[in-house]
Formats: C-alpha cells, sequence, structure tokens
C-alpha cells in the first residue's frame, strides 16, 4: 500500500522578507531539527523554498503535532514522492486520493522543473481522467473536498493531499530575545507564547517575596514553563529575591501607592537585569485596566522608571480571549493554582487607580532603594528549565 | 530527634515520620509472606494464619470483643464505608443522621453526600464552650428516625477530646443507632485510652502514630451490617474486596502496639512540650489568640496569630525549617479559613489566621525553644 515518506514544511511570512531569508530558514532548520530530536530516523533538508523532512518510516501523526508548535511554519503537508515520470505520477495519485474520504475533487499542479515535458495543465489534464475512471469521485473545482496537489521539482515530483496548520510567526530566535515578566498567573505565560510565536526568544524574570509568597509558587513557575518547553525548548528563569524591597515600600509609603511603586521597583530589576542579559526588550503579560496597576495611568507612572521598550502582548485583549489561549496552550489549569503570589498579599483594599507621577517619587525618595535593587539583582536564582 | 538534624517537625496531625522498625517488619513480611492469603496453597495458607493474627491482636490491643476488622486503604475510606455503608443498610428503619460540624472531610462531605444525593436528613451538632461535643447535645438530636450518630474522638484542628465513652452509654439504649468514631488522632495520643467497647465502628490508621500511609481498619461490631461498597471477590467478609495487603496489616498493628505500648509516657512527654508552648502563648494575648480548650490537648496546639497572617507565618517558619500547618492539611489549599475554629463561634479575622502545632513523641524540649524564638522573631520581623 502507498504511504506518506515525507513532510513538506511550508514557512510563513519568511517569503518577504528578502535577503535574510537565508538566515530565517537556517533558523527554522535548527528549530526543527531541535523540536524533533527525539525520533532518531528523520532527516530534514531545507531547500530554497521549503523545509522537508523525510520520515524514513518514522510514523508521521506524532511529528506533525509536534511540527505545529513550531513557530515560523505556516503549513505542513504529508507528501510522496515520485520520480519525474508521468506515468507514477498518475498511479501515486489515484493512489493516494483512495486513501481520502469525500465526493468531490481537483487536482492542483505546480512545474519548477522546466525540462519536464509536459507543463502543469496538461499534467492535470492528464492526472483527473484517472481519478474518475477508477474511483466514484466526482471533479469540483470550487469548492472541492479534496485537492491533490502535485509539484514538479527538479529532484522529483511531490504529490499530496493532507495539508495542516502550522503556528505561523517567526522562527524563533531571529526576534531577539525579551526579559519577560513571568508571575504565574494566567495573563503572563500567554504573553510569552505570543512573544515565542513571533520570533522572539524570553528569558523569565520572577519576583519572589518569601515568606510572603510560597516557596511553592516556584514549582508552579516550573510547570508553567515546562509547557512552553514546546514552543521554547530551553527557558532561563531568573528569580529576584523581592522581599527587602516589598518591606520598604511598606514601610514608607500609604496602602494606595504600595503596588505602584512595587510595579516600578520591578521594572527598574528587569531593566538591570535585561541590560545584564543582552535582552533589547523587556516583556509582561499586563492588559490594559485589568487591575489597578495596569491602567493606562498606572502604566505611564510605572514605565517612567526604564527607556527601554515594553511588550505587552495582552495588552488590549479581553480576558476571556486570554484564557482561551492559555487553555489552547496548556497553562490555565496550572495558572489558576491557588498559590500567594507577590501580586495577591499586599493588596491594599483601595489601590489607586491614577496614581501620580510626583507622588510616586515623593515616596521613593524616603528610602533608599538603589542599594536594594542591587543587592537584588545581585542575589537572582537561577534556573534553566528544559 | 531532628530530621537532617534541621527540620523541626511540628505536622504530626497531618502525619508522622515513618519508624524504621515498622518499617522492617513491612518489608520482612512483603518478602517472606508474598502468597494471596485467599489461596489454598501452603504458602497461601501461611500468609491468612498470619493476617488473621493480626485481627486478633487489633482487637486485642483496643480492648474490643464481638468485632471484626475490615482492612481498607486508609481512614478516608474506612470514614466512607462506616457512614454510607450504615446509612443505606438501615435505611428502612429511618433516614435521620447525626454528625458534628467540626469532623474531617471524610466524614462531612460523606454526610453532605448522603444529604444531597440519598435524600437523607442531617443533625450537625455543634461544640460547646469546651469545644466538645456533649451527651446532651447528642441526646437532644435524636429522633425515633434516627439511624446513625458519626462523630471524632478527638479531633483533627483543635485537638478537642470528645467524650465518647458517655455518648456510647447513651446510645447504648437506641439500638436502632449505630454509632461510628473516627479514633485516627486518638489512638495512643490520649492519656487514657478511651474505651471503645459501645462503639459500633471503630476508625484507624497506622500513618498517624509512625506507621504506613495508604492502609487503616474499621473495626466493626459483629452485630453490625453495613453495604459493601467494593463489589469484588469478597474478601474481609464481603465488606470490602481487594486482595489482602498483609505486609501492610502487620504493619499497622505494631504501629498501634508501640503507641499503645508507650501512650503513658509519650503523653507526658508531649504534654511538657505543650505546656511550655500554651504559657508562652497565653503570655503574648497581645500577639496570639488559643484556639484549644481549656483541658487542652497536648499533641494538638491551635492558635491565631492577632497581628500577621497566619499563612505568612506558616510559610516564614517553614523557611526556617520548622513545618506546622495553617489549617488541617487536608483542606489548607483549598478554602480560606479554618470551618473548624469557625465552629467554635470565632470570626473570621481568627479562623482564617490559624496555626497548627501538633506534637509527637519524637519532638524535644530543644525544638520547642527553637519554635518559640523563631517565631516572636518572626512575628517582629514580617509585615
Amino acid at each position: 500500500m502507498i504511504s506518506y515518506d515525507h513532510i513538506m514544511v511550508r514557512f510563513g511570512e519568511l517569503s518577504t522578507k528578502g535577503k535574510n531569508k537565508s538566515d530565517f530558514i537556517h533558523r527554522l532548520h535548527l528549530n526543527i531539527k531541535n523540536a524533533l530530536k527525539d525520533f532518531s530516523n528523520l532527516e530534514v533538508e531545507s531547500r530554497y523554498d521549503h523545509i522537508y523532512v523525510h520520515l524514513n518510516g518514522e510514523d508521521y501523526e506524532p511529528i506533525i503535532s509536534r511540527l505545529q508548535d513550531v513557530s515560523g511554519i505556516q503549513g505542513l503537508s504529508l507528501v510522496h514522492k515520485v520520480d519525474n515520470d508521468i506515468e507514477q505520477i498518475k498511479s501515486a495519485s489515484l493512489e493516494l486520493i483512495k486513501l481520502e474520504e469525500g465526493k468531490t475533487f481537483k487536482v492542483k499542479c505546480k512545474r519548477s522543473n522546466k525540462r519536464f515535458p509536459l507543463i502543469s495543465d496538461e499534467i492535470t489534464r492528464l492526472v483527473a481522467p484517472v481519478i474518475l475512471k477508477n474511483t466514484n469521485l466526482k471533479v469540483d473545482v470550487h469548492n472541492p473536498d479534496i485537492t491533490l496537489s502535485i509539484e514538479v521539482r527538479d529532484e522529483g515530483t511531490y504529490i499530496f493531499v493532507r495539508t495542516y496548520p502550522g503556528a505561523g510567526g517567526y522562527p524563533l530566535g531571529v526576534g531577539g530575545k525579551s526579559m519577560h515578566m513571568l508571575s504565574g498567573g494566567i495573563d503572563s505565560p500567554v504573553a510569552a507564547y505570543l512573544l515565542m510565536k513571533r520570533g522572539v526568544k524570553i528569558e523569565c524574570i520572577h519576583f519572589a517575596s518569601p515568606p510572603y509568597t510560597q516557596e511553592a509558587v516556584i514549582y508552579k513557575l516550573e510547570d508553567l514553563l515546562h509547557k512552553l518547553n514546546r514552543y521554547q525548548p530551553e527557558i532561563r528563569l531568573n528569580i529576584v529575591p523581592f522581599t527587602k524591597i516589598q518591606e520598604a515600600i511598606y514601610d514608607n509609603a500609604p496602602e494606595s501607592y504600595c503596588i505602584t511603586l512595587m510595579r516600578r521597583m520591578m521594572y527598574r530589576l528587569a531593566d538591570r537585569l535585561a541590560k545584564r542579559r543582552n535582552c533589547p526588550v523587556i516583556s509582561s503579560g499586563e492588559s490594559v485596566g485589568q487591575v489597578a496597576s495596569q491602567t493606562l495611568q498606572s502604566i505611564h507612572v510605572i514605565n517612567e522608571v526604564t527607556n527601554m521598550p515594553v511588550i505587552r502582548p495582552c495588552a488590549v485583549m479581553d480576558k476571556l480571549e486570554i484564557i482561551q489561549i492559555s487553555k489552547k496552550i496548556d497553562t490555565y489549569e496550572i495558572s489558576i493554582r491557588p498559590y500567594e503570589d507577590c501580586c495577591t498579599i499586599f493588596t491594599p483594599k483601595a489601590p489607586k487607580t491614577a496614581p501620580d507621577l510626583n507622588e510616586a517619587k515623593k515616596f521613593e525618595e524616603k528610602f533608599d532603594f538603589e542599594s536594594l535593587i542591587n543587592d537584588a539583582i545581585n542575589n537572582v536564582e537561577v534556573k534553566i528549565i528544559k | 530527634m531532628t530530621i537532617d538534624n534541621k527540620i523541626i517537625y511540628f505536622d504530626n496531625a497531618s502525619t508522622t515520620r515513618i519508624d524504621s522498625r515498622i518499617l522492617a517488619t513491612y518489608n520482612k513480611v512483603h518478602l517472606e509472606y508474598f502468597a494471596n492469603p485467599s489461596s489454598i496453597h501452603k504458602e497461601g495458607q501461611k500468609s491468612i494464619y498470619l493476617l488473621n493474627r493480626t485481627r486478633e491482636e487489633l482487637l486485642r490491643l483496643l480492648n474490643l470483643k464481638e468485632y471484626e476488622v475490615i482492612y481498607l486503604s486508609g481512614a478516608t475510606e474506612a470514614n466512607n464505608l462506616a457512614i454510607k455503608g450504615a446509612a443505606f443498610r438501615y435505611k428502612n428503619r429511618g433516614n435521620h443522621i447525626i454528625t458534628s460540624i467540626y469532623e474531617h472531610p471524610s466524614v462531612l462531605e460523606a454526610f453532605r453526600q448522603l444529604e444531597k444525593d440519598f435524600g437523607y436528613k442531617v443533625t450537625y451538632l455543634y461544640p460547646n464552650k469546651e469545644e466538645i461535643i456533649t451527651v446532651e447535645e447528642v441526646e437532644k438530636a435524636l429522633t425515633d428516625k434516627t439511624i446513625l450518630v458519626s462523630l471524632m474522638a478527638v479531633n483533627n484542628e483543635i485537638g478537642a477530646v470528645n467524650p465518647i465513652y458517655e455518648i456510647s452509654n447513651l446510645l447504648e439504649k437506641y439500638p436502632k443507632v449505630v454509632f461510628h468514631v473516627d479514633a485516627c488522632q486518638a489512638i495512643g495520643k490520649v492519656e487514657k485510652e478511651i474505651n471503645y467497647s459501645k462503639v459500633d465502628l471503630l476508625t484507624i490508621t497506622g500513618h498517624k502514630v509512625h506507621g504506613l500511609v495508604g492502609f487503616g481498619a474499621l473495626m466493626k461490631k459483629k452485630k453490625i451490617d453495613l453495604l459493601p461498597l467494593n463489589s469484588g471477590g469478597g474478601q474481609e467478609n464481603g465488606y470490602r474486596s481487594g486482595t489482602e495487603d498483609l505486609a501492610n496489616a502487620t504493619a499497622l498493628v505494631e504501629a498501634i502496639k508501640i503507641a499503645i505500648n508507650s501512650e503513658r509516657d509519650n503523653f507526658l512527654h508531649v504534654k511538657e512540650l505543650a505546656n511550655r508552648l500554651v504559657d508562652y502563648l497565653r503570655s503574648r494575648e497581645d500577639l496570639y489568640e488559643l484556639n484549644i480548650p481549656t483541658i487542652y490537648n497536648p499533641y494538638i496546639i491551635n492558635f491565631s496569630t492577632k497581628t500577621r497572617k497566619g499563612s505568612v507565618v506558616v510559610e516564614a517558619l517553614s523557611n526556617n525549617n520548622i513545618m506546622v500547618s495553617s489549617t488541617s492539611a487536608c483542606h489548607s489549599s483549598k478554602e480560606k479559613g479554618s470551618y473548624v475554629v469557625k465552629s467554635l463561634g470565632k470570626d473570621d479575622k481568627i479562623a482564617n489566621n490559624t496555626i497548627r502545632v501538633s506534637l509527637d513523641y519524637t519532638n524535644t524540649m530543644e525544638e520547642m525553644e527553637i519554635f518559640i524564638s523563631t517565631l516572636e522573631r518572626i512575628i517582629g520581623e514580617i509585615r
């Protein structure tokens, strides 16, 4: 019986990227190899407009599912390869289409090998009658149940029927690296995923305030990052000791300003660590208006401490949209585990939704936060999650 | 004794560290008596002989006559079998069942299920000022439809010791009523072993007294019948199907034996530690409120922090290698505040900030001094 022996990987937006294209393909090639490293028989081959995964007998289903998590892939097709010979093309086309269910079909052909004696239209007109004669399928060129594609290339002819959507975006790493603020809630892992999908690698920064936050939160973060390892196989987690800063804020500022100052300190720390770790940007899961510290006025006052760009992929998404993505990437159930994290324990009854920048600065002048920040940065604990 | 020479373990009502002697027994029986006690060959007979010996020994240790032992997976299963098994078996006699509002979840939730899904009428008794369920309260709740009363011997969060023998005397006069007692926190951990001889169903487990987790027993008066919850090969006289676990049964009996034989000495030792702690807590009424009765059970000291968040104090103690609970470990991550402490009529602020120190004979006065000084330091440091 006929079987599929290759997977054809189609690039996403790469085709628009001109001279950077070969870098992108190279990166995607490496990412694919990394994602498929558990399958020892596979070969990955890059060509100018596609990457081919040669199955060499491996079952395609788990491989397709892994590839669907790799960013920078627009679509995947299971292909069968034959020689550039019209008789082989005809019989393989018939065999492949017999494996499918449906009532109508259409044949599509593309010929990049201009030395092949038949033009695309002629190939289509030779293959379709074979299918009509040997099956119960009818032709429907507008809305077919099955589309059979034939691509005649220099090295052989690829025939495929089954196509799967890819994750889209850019290959991970081509977009550089971001220092991502990870709290452990629902939003920050979703933001991380959206960045990765766009090709941006992340490194995480987390603020731990023992004993106000539980040690168990770190296990929760590790579980979350394990889920994100599907998109980025190795993630560095920087855990910043935040207790002393938090206490100093609590001692020096009115309750209503604690959250604002806390977030300002967090951004200062993220800024420092991002520079040290060669990340040109900071990112977070903040969503406009969701909580007091995420009103536009709060974001303005908080963001003032850094001149680095801050990317907030969830900024204008509804909570329900964010939850939907978190369920899709399997982080939701972990995110809702009921631990106390730094955002929930010092929560005042009436936080400022419209804090004043000068006021915030005035409270900060009351204590030597610079040395506290230095201490914290020098005592970062690092975990590599893979 | 400290674990790893640095951890102070004051969470013994959750579970205790395995005693190496008991683990050795478990391993030995596993290796030497591996045949299925239900097999008729020589090795199987060797196993059934030992299994029957464990049952006899257990009944002897607890001074129970005319009882049978049902081995099962632990106290939760024992409580479920006792409560649902009795309620279903005797439903023709009536549909009223009684328990208390501060039972362990494995009792409380079983009653709620019977109430919600099976139409039983439930009376939930409240503890009095001394934190116990009185004979009078039980008597007042009885009706001619009552078929089951289930009460714990010792409360797992506040240590209150209920008058089980007195209540069993009362219920003796009501032959239609089955009396179940969850004695998990009581066996081997009271001043004088409670007289259970008039109790119909008794739940015990080994892991609260340095035995293995995942095993327990329901002691059943022979005249009481239960509807089995497990269908199967008919082991344990048909009350709990599933291959017998001889090694665990032997280990359970050894754990109970060690605990009961040293009960008095252990109690006096633990009482010294508890007195020291209670004296300290009483000396700082500005910081703590005790949630224990006047005559308290030294094994479980429950108090609330007045000025700091209880869960933060527990976390800070943990970071200082001292393990205590904020509420019972069985539900501390799920809900806020202790329903047990609330049942004493205390307000949310007290119930949300409880700390349970549960002691054991393995703890030392040195550990207690470290605990007290660390606690006081933490209260001073945190916000």
